[in-house]
């Protein structure tokens, strides 16, 4: 299991040299590996990208300019849904009842494990073609809704025990969905955060 | 001839998947199968058919993902499309001889709420929709399947029991280290579903047929139900970026043979499998005998997550949730504060409990209302076990409904009104019981205890409750009225044990009216251990009892080679009993140590009152840091962790004054609004507020307008503080605030990540708060602190 203390320090909006906080990290780190079940679906998918939005070869339309932008040049795409389990939101909830520091630090280490499990998902991906950064819906102008559209693609309720909330959440809440363009380039170097609308976002870097 | 006629008796066989079936022929990924019903009849009944004629005796319909749900928005009822697709099966059927048609139920696709956001109930009615047009269809069993989550199982069973005779026949899908989705193994989930009455037991999907081998044994043992086995055509394999299914119908057949000569009733396939896969098997395994039904002796409870068995170590029950004489939990429990009842919780599994005593009985209280809350709270942190304790039968099926697993109740006794209203709860909700060696009155000696446990125990099997279903609990009066008490409730533990009935006791009364209780408690403890005490309801954090335990269990051979106990006290520190602090009160909270801040407020309270411990050193510490975090000198991590010192400062002086520290406070109302299921942000202002003294009524995630509105007018709360996390939320956040308006005076303050100034603004919200520091800032100016 992947878990990077630098990253954890950085959802958790500390200061890197915090020393007492990456205590923190590295102690709940320690409480919650053994809830982590992890799991993925990965699929890959030929796409047509169109002006406002991609074509997926089952026919699926995903609806965003920015996606679009993003996938230019890709003839290929991954699609990825991940999970850490539901136990990972039980120990969540039940560290911060005895503490709001290893609430916080939790959600901040388990958003750490499961990028990093997704990265690993990624690079055990045979192919000569590179990946580009995860997409997922809510990025940019990709509507919240299309969401429901990977969900059917990737079958997550049943594959994985993901499941959508009416307000189009997560649950269980440390989950990834993310389509991934495949090309011979990386042409497009993509900064996430710069690209987002939500210029007050406090994890935004870059700024 | 009916399924239940031959199920356990010959073996049986489920046909193999259809969604692989279809997609061959044609259905496009996202696309809803069942639609198939009536858009392709013709193919569905294909498939029927071709599995048919390879021999199987069970068609599933193609049902799987046929609720309200997932036809939500359309003109599509569900009902039509289960008739449809249940007759798409009986006349496939037609012409084949010991046919049956499995009505077949899939996860609803949402989790259930407090893992997820639909409520336990609504699962059921949805469930229970299916069943009753299923039913009426003339389906000849009820096959709920791929379940990957206890709770959702559970609502499954309840919903075809309650509205259909027809057998059921639950599968469910482990990983390959054996655990469900949401974390449950193999025995916790076996448990639940032989408990509420299920015909028969096994696994389907997310496994091939070798994985599942490993994983039959542990099944075979904790049910004694007839074992279904549905595995995939092999693990799934990526390859390319499609999913494949390697084992062939030779090697799947070859498979099949060794799994069912370990004791199946019934197998089949899932993913990848086709008829080929089914008829290989079939003429491969027609003439082995069918593995039936298993004696199983085993006495055990569980969780969604795990099971605790009876017979081995004696069982630990932490007795610690009741009011009775705790007046911080009453205090508690009156102003719903189940965070509270929670953190008992949480202390007593610390210390090492198995099993956690709830009860919440107390003048003035709804008590089934308290008791069910205190249950969902419960599990929603952990998967210890619960004993739902109380005598109130409204309360008691309540909790037991709602509860994620195969419960323990406390309790029944022997007259007959206990006996006629808390034994079919037990039975439909698959209870273990605590017997109570009681009638009109208590017997005084054994013989006539034991009297009234077999009594219990024979009304039980009347009901169809097993003997290993009931935990009987001797009784201890105390020595002090009475010399013989101790060695009666022993001499009755020995001889339920000679019967091999687990026992149970709560062992404190023992003591009750005497000095030195703990010492006459954790002696008591070891006798009864040494007279075959299976389970004790004791306090885990009195350290005389959990040493009486260990040391038992060291002695009497439980502990290999006495690891534990080494473990636990070969570098035991010395407990200081005197408390010195060197830091003062004040700087423990700004740097957020949380022991040091607990010795200091201990040391504070010996020269000054609680309220000045409060004004003079927490508030200014606490000011001290938030104004740190809002200039950006202190960050995140430490504006938590002095909150936490803060909150452990403001626990020891509501521990001083007896529990009621802030029952005058002013009272704030905070929550996550509708469709939100994120609550790490309101949390952190709760414990801020709480800090300052503030009553906090929180109504927790996901609250429904009309709960916001309620709680406002009902507390009279000058500020409401709702939070929300994502865009699609934010809409239920202006909704709340309109509806507020309309009918209460108060101030509303938001916050959440997709707010800014200007949203919060146009929301209706009178302030926006970017953090926690600035929501109580807020608050402090309206009650102008």
């Amino acid at each position: 299991m992947r878990y990077s203390r630098a990253e954890a320090l950085r959802y958790l909006r500390a200061q890197a040299n915090d020393e007492a906080a990456g205590i923190l990290v590295d102690t709940v780190f320690l409480k919650l590996r053994n809830e982590v079940q992890a799991r993925h679906v990965l699929q890959k998918h030929t796409c047509t990208i169109l002006e406002d939005g991609v074509l997926l070869d089952c026919g699926v339309k995903f609806t965003s300019r920015s996606l679009a932008k993003h996938l230019e040049g890709c003839a290929e795409v991954l699609l990825l849904a991940a999970t850490l389990g539901s136990k990972v939101d039980v120990a969540i909830r039940r560290l911060a009842l005895g503490s709001v520091a290893e609430g916080a630090a939790a959600q901040a280490v388990a958003a750490c494990i499961i990028e990093g499990y997704c990265d690993e998902v990624q690079e055990r991906v045979e192919s000569t073609l590179k990946q580009r950064p995860r997409f997922s819906p809510g990025y940019g102008d990709w509507d919240l809704t299309e969401q429901r559209k990977l969900f059917a693609i990737l079958e997550c309720e049943k594959k994985l025990g993901l499941t959508l909330t009416d307000g189009l959440m997560m649950a269980p809440s440390k989950s990834v969905t993310a389509v991934i363009g495949l090309s011979e380039s990386v042409a497009c170097v993509w900064n996430k955060c710069m690209e987002c609308g939500n210029t007050s976002c406090p994890y935004r870097e870059g700024s | 001839m009916n399924f239940r006629d031959l199920l356990g008796k010959e073996l049986l066989f489920f046909d193999g998947a259809m969604g692989t079936m279809l997609q061959a022929r044609g259905l496009k990924p996202g696309e809803l199968p069942e639609l198939w019903n009536f858009t392709h009849a013709d193919i569905i009944k294909e498939v029927h058919t071709a599995y048919l004629k390879a021999g199987v005796n069970i068609v599933k319909t193609n049902t799987f993902g046929a609720n309200r749900l997932k036809f939500a928005g359309t003109d599509i009822k569900t009902a039509d499309v289960v008739a449809a697709g249940v007759r798409n099966a009986k006349e496939a059927c037609a012409g084949f001889e010991k046919t049956f048609v499995a009505l077949d139920l899939g996860p609803t696709g949402k989790l259930l709420a407090p893992y997820g956001d639909l409520p336990f109930e609504e699962a059921v009615d949805i469930y229970a929709e299916i069943v009753r047009a299923g039913s009426a269809a003339g389906a000849d069993l009820v096959l709920i399947e791929t379940m990957s989550d206890t709770y959702e199982t559970k609502a499954a069973i309840l919903a075809a029991k309650e509205n259909c005779d027809l057998p059921v026949v639950v599968t469910l899908t482990f990983d390959i280290d054996g655990k469900l989705l949401t974390g449950g193994d193999v025995a916790a989930a076996a448990l639940m579903v032989e408990g509420l009455g299920a015909d028969a037991v096994g696994f389907n999907c997310g496994l091939g047929p070798a994985q599942m081998q490993k994983l039959l044994p542990q099944l075979l043992s904790f049910t004694s139900l007839p074992v279904v086995l549905n595995p995939n055509a092999g693990l799934p394999v990526e390859r390319g970026g499609k999913t494949c299914f390697d084992v062939g119908p030779e090697e799947f057949a070859n498979l099949m043979y060794d799994l069912i000569s370990e004791g199946v009733s019934v197998a089949g396939g899932c993913c990848g499998t086709t008829p080929e896969h089914i008829g290989a098997m079939i003429a491969k395994c027609k003439d082995l005998p069918a593995g039936g039904s298993r004696p199983c002796n085993i006495t055990a409870v569980s969780s969604y997550g795990k099971a605790v068995v009876f017979g081995k170590e004696a069982v630990i029950i932490g007795e610690r949730i009741n009011p009775t004489g705790k007046p911080r939990l009453k205090e508690a429990l009156q102003n719903a504060d189940f965070d509270y009842v929670c953190r008992l919780g949480l202390e007593q599994i610390t210390a090492g409990s198995h099993v956690l005593d709830v009860n919440v009985g107390m003048p003035g209280l709804d008590e089934a209302d308290a008791l069910v809350k205190a249950v969902l709270a419960l599990q929603g942190i952990t998967d210890t076990p619960l004993q739902i304790d109380t005598s109130n039968y409204e309360a008691m099926e309540r909790a037991l409904r709602l509860y994620n697993g195969k419960p323990m109740l406390n309790s029944v006794n022997g007259t007959e009104e206990s006996l006629e209203k808390v034994l079919p709860l037990v039975k439909k909700y698959g209870a273990v019981v605590v017997a109570l060696c009681l009638d009109d009155g208590i017997p005084l000696d054994c013989a006539g205890r034991v009297a009234i446990a077999e009594k219990i125990i024979a009304k039980a099997a009347e009901y169809g409750i097993d003997s290993r279903n009931i935990v009987v609990d001797p009784l201890a009066l105390t020595i002090s009225t009475g010399g013989e008490n101790a060695n009666v409730a022993c001499e009755v533990i020995s001889t339920m044990s000679g019967k091999g009935i687990n026992t149970v006791m709560g062992v404190s009364n023992i003591s009750f009216g005497l000095p030195g209780r703990e010492l006459i408690n954790s002696t008591f403890f070891t006798l009864a251990l040494q007279s075959g005490l299976t389970s004790a309801i004791i306090n885990p954090q009195s350290k005389m009892m959990m040493d009486a335990y260990y040391s038992f269990l060291a002695l009497s051979g439980l502990d290999d080679g006495c690891k534990d106990y080494v473990a636990r006290y070969a570098n035991a520190p010395k407990v200081s009993a005197t408390i010195v602090s060197e830091m003062s009160l004040f700087d423990a909270i700004v740097k957020g140590l949380i022991g040091e801040s607990k010795k200091a407020t201990a040391v504070a309270l010996t020269k000054e009152a609680p309220l000045d411990v409060i004004n003079k050193y927490m508030i200014p510490a606490l000011d001290f840091v938030g104004a740190g975090f809002e200039k950006k000198t202190l960050f995140l991590p430490q504006l938590l962790m002095s909150a936490d010192a803060a909150k452990a400062a403001f626990d020891v002086i509501r521990d001083s004054v007896g529990g009621s520290g802030d029952a005058n406070g002013e009272k704030v109302i905070i929550a996550t609004v509708r469709g939100d299921i994120h609550d790490i942000g309101k949390n952190i202002v709760k414990v801020l507020m709480e800090n300052y003294g503030y009553r906090v009524i929180d109504l927790g995630k996901d609250v429904p307008v009309e709960a916001v509105v309620a709680a406002a007018k009902e507390h009279g709360a000058k500020v409401v503080g709702l939070s929300a996390l994502m865009t699609t939320t934010v809409a239920a956040m202006e909704e709340t605030i309109e509806a507020l308006r309309k009918e209460v005076d108060c101030k509303v303050v938001v916050g959440g990540a997709v707010l800014t100034e200007e949203y919060a603004r146009e929301i209706g919200a009178d302030c926006y708060a970017p953090s926690a520091v600035s929501a109580v800032n807020y608050v402090n100016e309206i009650f102008s602190k």
